[in-house]
């Protein structure tokens, strides 16, 4: 086991020494010329856990590599400045010898595991350290007893979930029992579920393990109940390094970097913006417990509690219905050994004009749900009918200028030179006439922002540009209805914003939006409806505000309201508990002053 | 729980069966199916190998693929084998064609060769999981490094084809199809159809290559040092099964030996 060093409880961080110093880091990748970091330096004591900010090209991954010493060793480059950790520089030693000190988890969980078993892939990095197989084993026993994976010892990683994929890269770090984790957005594909998962094994390991830990994340909120100090990169320089609290007062400037602040300390931020000598109190909490906390002495002696938002019939209810669900049965293999029943009865109509929302963990049926709107998988029982075209008779062809489907990843689809080539495809498969090709690459790419980009390689462009590409490529074909699976899957928040506004955009301009997320402070923001999926079934279907009202049934999806959703909730003795929105809960708050 | 594509779940006889007995077991295949050349005793290499598919339980239909691309084979090898080889007696001619009794016999063999090999192929993997199938080549003495190989080969095989999935749905999704329109842009779309799929699945699998290397040199892999060490344990059907296979073997050594089951292309 290994030795719990609980440094903090004796000592103050300024007596615990550095565990990492970097040292005017200045980086270049082998081939370029324009550096991605540039003087960097900071410093990471023992035990402390550090949270690494910025937007997506700010310098942060790159800094994770620098870190643990996979740069300069295994990608080369121009590395000037220093890198020392546990008091060795990276530069002078390799990446076999440092990697006993320190060990970093990626992004992606899948790639990262290379065992046939559980077992195997967690002992992997223990085997390569020559320690004795009684220690190997050992090691294996404790790292997945730490993630909470013991039983899973013989199980094919491929068969495990998201979450439990993260946790198993984590454990198979953990076995080499290094000094410093590193974290490189381990959060950032995983469902609701995965995402508590893999943040309560970090959170562990900071309290039993003392463990110090470096972890690049989006996720504002879950940073601020975890990270001793925040730094916020932008264009690979240190912004800011301070303290969660210190570092999130700063709202307006984190957004302009592209960072998002936890919804309560924005509240706060604008409670006292507004009126400072009424919210004094409410300061800048971090989490919904703390905001509650503070709020609740101010609000006991409010005269009546404010009334909620009516709960009208849908404006949508009148509409056409364009999208028709009844009985949806689809078992995948059906018949088989193997077969996997993924929708079971469901029933759903979606009105022309409507923007909903698609969510749920992970393997509850969403994409399956939505790849039997533009005929990609055909029911096995019940009908799905689009416009009034029963899918099981219209190609997958024919029912994409009626449903356009945007991918995930948009790499999956863009294999063209040049942006117009590409957004071209759709339309050119529809057999149109140049001239109305031309006439709806230009449309597109006009309504996706990207006119005077016809001749750029979309693979040089930045991933959120990417994705507008696969957008317009879709619009070109004039879909009325859009299917949009995880837009803003891997995106930082300013980025996810801007392509949010071109999706309510569009729903403006009359397409039936249907979109499937994560991210549930971007359901609260930008749907109107939200289903809410559960086991292959539908668990709660609604206006948004009526779906995030009913926590506990959300929770059965393993579903956590946004941060403000869950604080009105808190304060439902005092004032309405459906406001969605900073935006609502800070216009409710200011009127009882 | 089914681990890949071609795993069959099941519990008969095969699935028990050691891994290296399974591929001692397909190996006496290639040899057989190398040593004899002509219809009747490749029909018997075939029946062995339907014998096994009996102790498999896998259902016939799942070796369909195999099956018929041995017809096809087995076809072609009749449709052409005249231009080449046409010794005996002559059954039918047509101009250079000479379909002769001892050339059809050696056509028909290749393509029962072909589904027999390919057959046992398919069982060895409908019945073993990868884990088992790393397990066997481990027990072969194959050098660790060749074995990780193997593994990570198998292991990502579900993520590429998982990968190669949504790319086609993604083309399919923006009304891609080689059957629309006319002929000349029928055969453009077949030639887009290949650069639609192999562009974003090479730039997939080059990033994950890159990815996978980082993740390997952060656990200072070193191939040497992760050789599994294995006792191999061999049940009683396992002794049962090797011995009869061996017999099957001998079987066919000692009916080559007495000059039974082969045609030479020299005569």
């Amino acid at each position: 086991m290994l030795t719990i060093v609980n440094v903090l409880t004796a000592t103050r961080w300024s007596e615990v020494p550095d565990v990492i110093e970097v040292r005017n880091l200045s980086y270049t990748y082998p081939g370029d010329h324009k550096p991605v970091l540039r003087e960097v330096n900071f410093s990471v004591k023992r035990g402390e856990v550090l949270g690494i900010m910025g937007p997506i090209g700010a310098g942060k991954t790159t800094l994770s590599l620098c870190l643990s010493g996979l740069i300069p060793h295994s990608i080369g480059g121009n590395l000037q400045g220093e890198v020392i950790v546990t008091g060795l520089k990276t530069v002078e030693h390799e990446v076999s010898v440092l990697n006993q000190k320190i060990g970093i988890v990626f992004q992606d969980p899948e790639i990262q595991i290379f065992g046939m078993e559980v077992e195997e892939d967690v002992g992997f990095k223990p085997k390569n350290m020559e320690m004795p197989d009684n220690e190997v084993s050992n090691r294996v026993r404790w790292a997945l007893h730490y993630v909470r994976l013991d039983g899973f010892e013989k199980r094919f990683p491929y068969t495990l979930s998201g979450g439990q994929k993260q946790r198993l890269a984590i454990a198979s770090i953990l076995s080499g029992r290094p000094e410093i984790l590193i974290l490189d957005e381990p959060t950032s594909e995983l469902d609701p579920i995965g995402k508590v998962q893999v943040f309560d094994v970090i959170r562990q390991l900071t309290k039993s393990e003392s463990m110090t830990v470096v972890i690049v994340e989006h996720e504002a909120e879950e940073l601020a109940r975890i990270a001793d100090r925040i730094l916020v990169m932008k264009n690979g320089q240190v912004v800011r390094d301070a303290s969660p609290r210190e570092c999130f007062k700063d709202v307006e400037e984190l957004e302009d970097l592209g960072v998002r602040v936890p919804e309560v300390l924005e509240l706060g931020h604008l409670l006292v913006k507004d009126q400072p000598q009424k919210w004094t109190t409410y300061d800048y909490p971090l989490t919904v417990e703390e905001a509650q906390s503070r709020l609740e002495p101010l609000l006991r002696n409010l005269p009546e509690k404010s009334q909620s938002f009516s709960e009208t019939a849908s404006e949508y209810d009148k509409a056409e219905v364009v999208i028709e669900v009844q009985n949806l049965t689809h078992i995948y293999g059906a018949g088989s050994p193997e077969e996997v029943v993924a929708l079971q009865g469901i029933n759903l109509q979606v009105h022309r004009g409507e923007m909903v929302a698609l969510i749920g963990q992970n393997g509850c049926g969403k994409t399956t749900l939505a790849k039997h709107l533009n005929g990609l998988l055909r029911p096995t029982e019940g009908t799905v009918r689009v416009l009034g075209l029963d899918t099981r008779r219209v190609s997958a062809g024919k029912l994409a200028e009626k449903v356009g489907y945007c991918f995930q990843n948009p790499d999956h689809q863009i294999f063209k030179s040049t942006v117009f080539e590409e957004v071209a495809f759709g339309a050119r498969n529809l057999l149109l006439s140049k001239e109305e090709i031309q006439a709806r690459v230009q449309e597109s790419l006009g309504t996706v922002g990207l006119i005077g980009y016809e001749k750029s390689n979309p693979f040089f462009l930045s991933k959120g540009d990417r994705q507008r590409v696969a957008v317009a490529s879709v619009l070109a074909m004039h879909p009325e209805v859009l299917v949009i699976d995880e837009p803003t899957t891997g995106m930082d928040w300013r980025t996810s914003d801007n392509m949010m506004l071109l999706v309510k955009d569009l729903n403006a301009k009359g397409h039936t939006v249907l979109f499937i997320t994560h991210n549930m402070r971007i359901v609260a923001q930008y749907a109107r409806r939200v289903v809410v999926m559960h086991d292959g079934r539908v668990l709660l279907d609604g206006p948004t505000r009526s779906v995030f009202a009913q926590p506990d049934l959300l929770g059965k999806a393993y579903i956590n309201p946004p941060q403000i959703t869950r604080l009105c909730h808190g304060l439902r003795n005092y004032i309405a508990s459906d406001r969605l929105t900073v935006r609502e809960a800070y216009e409710e708050l200011r009127r009882f002053h | 729980m089914s681990v890949y594509k071609f795993y069959i779940e099941g519990d008969s006889v095969f699935h028990r069966l050691n891994p290296l007995v399974k591929f001692i077991w397909l190996a006496t295949f290639l040899v057989e199916t190398t040593i004899v050349n002509e219809l009747l005793l490749s029909v018997a290499v075939l029946a062995w190998a339907l014998v096994c598919l009996g102790f498999s339980k896998i259902p016939l239909r799942k070796l369909w693929p195999a099956f018929a691309f041995s017809v096809w084979l087995g076809f072609l090898s009749v449709l052409l084998m005249p231009l080449f080889y046409n010794p005996g007696k002559v059954i039918f001619e047509l101009d250079v064609l000479r379909y002769t009794d001892i050339g059809l016999n050696f056509a028909m063999a290749i393509g029962v060769r072909a589904a027999a090999m390919l057959a046992a192929t398919m069982i060895l993997f409908s019945t073993t999981t990868q884990a088992k199938i790393i397990d066997g080549l481990t027990d072969t003495r194959m050098p660790a490094p060749m074995v990780f190989g193997v593994a990570l080969s198998i292991r990502y095989v579900p993520v590429l084809l998982g990968e190669l999935q949504r790319v086609k749905e993604a083309q399919i999704s923006r009304a891609f199809s080689i059957r629309r329109g006319s002929l000349a842009r029928r055969m453009s779309a077949i030639s887009e159809s290949f650069q639609s799929l192999f562009i974003p699945m090479v730039n997939s699998v080059l990033r994950k290559i890159s990815d996978l290397t980082l993740c390997l040199d952060s656990k200072g892999a070193d191939f040497s040092k992760v050789r599994r060490k294995r006792r191999i344990a061999l049940t009683k059907t396992d002794k049962a099964f090797m011995s009869v296979t061996l017999l099957v073997l001998l079987f066919f050594i000692l009916a080559r030996a007495a000059g039974y089951g082969w045609i030479s292309m020299m005569e």
